[in-house]
């Protein structure tokens, strides 16, 4: 009986295993295919990838993704920290009123989110484009960096920051001395998501987009639409292997952190 | 103390949270409920397939490859208002066929893939305050749109359960794991969690199509080949591939969080392993099962991605019905109401989902 349920977790896992990998597989494999087509095997071929750096549309869409990515999760991380402060200081009512309001974003359809915007901007008159996409992605990335930074303001020692203005540090000095490091962590993780809600957004940014300027995933969409083409293979397996070597980059960081901690417990407490 | 004026910080955002989140969704309420008149019986430009229309100086020609023209000059006509005339100076037509001024009072669907339809510079086209965005969506002598989004609610339903069939014993067997093994395991299956949400569904495509890995070994092994894409069987393929993640991870943090003592507990008062699960294990493990239903079923309702690559044109999900009344019908009055409809549904199911994670919250720590 126990061996039993042993074979059926390894055999269960693998399986599970092998269907979230099959495809990313097959897509890696066949961008070495030097045929076109995915019925015969062409030989190795590293043709695919050249054609993906010389392609100008790709690269002008990896450009924007990068550059949006980049300015929405900086500008939301300094947004939603300050804010995540002054909501940490209110009253209780106007606290879970304003949450709410900041989790209409995360609880909507992302579909709707993006009408809504498209909507909002046709209305005031904003050109569809850059600063369009550019205010979409602040908007949906805010309320992930309050919801990362609030609970570090919870868990803070509030009499640091009393400490230091009793002391005379002028409100920034007290800010960046006392608080600031205290919910970095949090103001860390909250930018680290935004950076992976931007990167990976297609819906939202597909309405809020104008004529001509495409993100990454506004590519391969219209790309995919139009049937299969092998520089998106290639353009696949080049993702798949930067998202691993970051993800193990961003674990390998998290658990050094976690052992200097441990370590500073052990020393702290050995003094 | 200074401390009173700190709620002072969050003013910035509370004025671009007002524009930025709360005047959309009053935009979308306002636009449900109008309609447009000049839809109805204003002139309206049909552009016939081979014409080549200029917009900002780029060519785009009506053709096979109008995915990016179509977007691009509709968010034009959309941007910009109604400007598209023959003789308007920043957008000119040109073909042998030029634009021709139709009268068709009403637009039918199959006509959107292959004409490009602006509303015409009307300067007299009247906004109407009107219930009957609704009232189309309901129709009964029109089902299509309900049952667009009874179709969508099936299909989302149905991936949901597969997701937490296939997943909940993962996560059990997951958390079961001594610690080390555990992170590096549940960091593989987090892994494809991470690659554009597109990709994944794009991979799908080049193993289910007609020239894919599938048919390519069928027909390697001599048997007659089967045509998988443009199904429903596709679009509950490409739901669960991308949303399994999104169940087996609120379930593996709620079972990893359950206190040991309890299921010792449990096994010294004399239940066996069957019985442990059943009246413990599970009972605990149910508010992450319940925000693992929500976190699958939410998305998979409104998706259209899935659909439009995976499903097809017959497979439509509300989704798809959404988009294209805003970016090839351009009819945002019905567009708009559709969105409200789903933001109804989606509270509803949430609202529900809540209260039953909050009871189980409550009498978690009671086995009864």
């Amino acid at each position: 009986m126990k061996s039993f349920w042993k074979a059926f977790k390894g055999i269960y896992s693998i399986l599970i295993f092998i269907f979230l990998y099959a495809p990313i597989v097959v897509l890696m494999v066949y961008s070495f295919n030097a045929n076109k087509s995915r019925g015969s095997w062409g030989g190795f071929s590293l043709k695919w990838y050249a054609k993906l750096f010389s392609n100008a549309d790709i690269l002008d869409a990896l450009k924007n993704t990068l550059i949006i990515t980049a300015l929405a999760a900086i500008i939301a991380t300094i947004i939603g920290t300050v804010s995540a402060i002054g909501i940490h200081y209110m009253g209780t009512r106007m606290k879970s009123l304003f949450l709410n309001v900041n989790y209409l974003p995360v609880m909507n359809p992302d579909i709707v989110t993006g009408i809504s915007l498209l909507l909002l901007f046709l209305f005031l008159g904003i050109k569809l484009g850059y600063v369009s996409l550019l205010l979409a992605h602040i908007t949906f990335n805010i309320p992930y960096v309050i919801i990362s930074v609030l609970p570090k303001l919870r868990q803070m020692n509030t009499h640091t920051l009393e400490a230091a203005m009793d002391l005379g540090a002028p409100p920034i000095t007290a800010f960046m001395k006392a608080v600031l490091p205290e919910i970095w962590p949090g103001v860390i993780t909250g930018f680290l998501l935004a950076i992976t809600m931007s990167i990976d957004d297609f819906v939202i940014s597909f309405f809020t987009t104008g004529p001509g300027i495409n993100t990454l995933s506004i590519y391969i969409y219209s790309q995919a639409k139009k049937g299969i083409k092998p520089e998106i293979n290639a353009l696949s397996a080049i993702m798949f292997i930067v998202v691993l070597v970051l993800l193990l980059i961003v674990n390998r960081r998290d658990t050094a952190d976690e052992r200097k901690e441990s370590k500073k417990v052990q020393h702290r407490r050995m003094n | 103390m200074k401390l009173k004026k700190a709620p002072l910080l969050s003013l910035p955002y509370a004025v671009f949270a007002l524009i930025f989140i709360v005047a959309p969704l009053i935009l979308i309420l306002f636009y449900s409920i109008t309609f447009d008149q000049e839809l109805d019986n204003g002139t309206v430009f049909t552009i016939p397939a081979e014409t080549v229309v200029t917009v900002d100086g780029k060519d785009y020609q009506m053709k096979e490859d109008t995915g990016a023209a179509l977007d691009g000059v509709l968010s034009f006509a959309l941007r910009e208002g109604p400007v598209l005339s023959s003789s308007a100076g920043d957008v000119t037509l040109e073909s042998a066929a030029s634009a021709k001024v139709a009268d068709s009072t009403t637009v039918r669907d199959e006509e959107i893939g292959n004409f490009l339809l602006i509303r015409s510079n009307n300067k007299n086209h009247a906004k109407q305050i009107t219930l009957r965005n609704f009232f189309r969506f309901f129709d009964k002598n029109n089902p299509q749109y309900f049952k667009t989004l009874l179709r969508s609610l099936y299909l989302a339903l149905v991936s949901t359960v597969i997701c937490l069939i296939l997943g909940y014993p993962m996560a059990f067997i997951l958390s079961r794991l001594p610690s080390r093994v555990r992170s590096t395991l549940t960091f593989l299956f987090i892994l494809p969690m991470w690659m554009n949400f597109l990709l994944r569904t794009y991979a799908w495509m080049t193993i289910l199509e007609n020239t894919g890995l599938v048919n390519s070994l069928l027909k390697l092994l001599g048997l007659p080949t089967v045509s998988l894409m443009y199904s429903q069987g596709a679009v509950i393929l490409g739901m669960v591939y991308n949303f399994l993640p999104f169940m087996i991870l609120p379930i593996y943090n709620q079972l990893i969080r359950i206190d040991a003592s309890l299921i010792n507990a449990s096994d010294d008062l004399g239940a066996n392993k069957v019985q442990t699960f059943l009246r413990v294990v599970f009972p605990l493990s149910f508010p992450g099962v319940m925000s693992g239903i929500t976190m699958t079923f939410m998305p998979a309702v409104t998706t259209f991605v899935i659909s439009k690559l995976l499903g097809g044109g017959q497979n439509a999900l509300i989704g798809d019905l959404i988009e294209q009344q805003f970016k090839t019908a351009g009819d945002w009055g019905f567009g708009s109401a559709i969105s409200v409809i789903v933001m109804i549904l989606m509270l509803l199911a949430m609202s529900f989902v809540s209260r039953y994670e909050r009871q189980s919250y409550e009498s978690g720590g009671v086995l009864n």
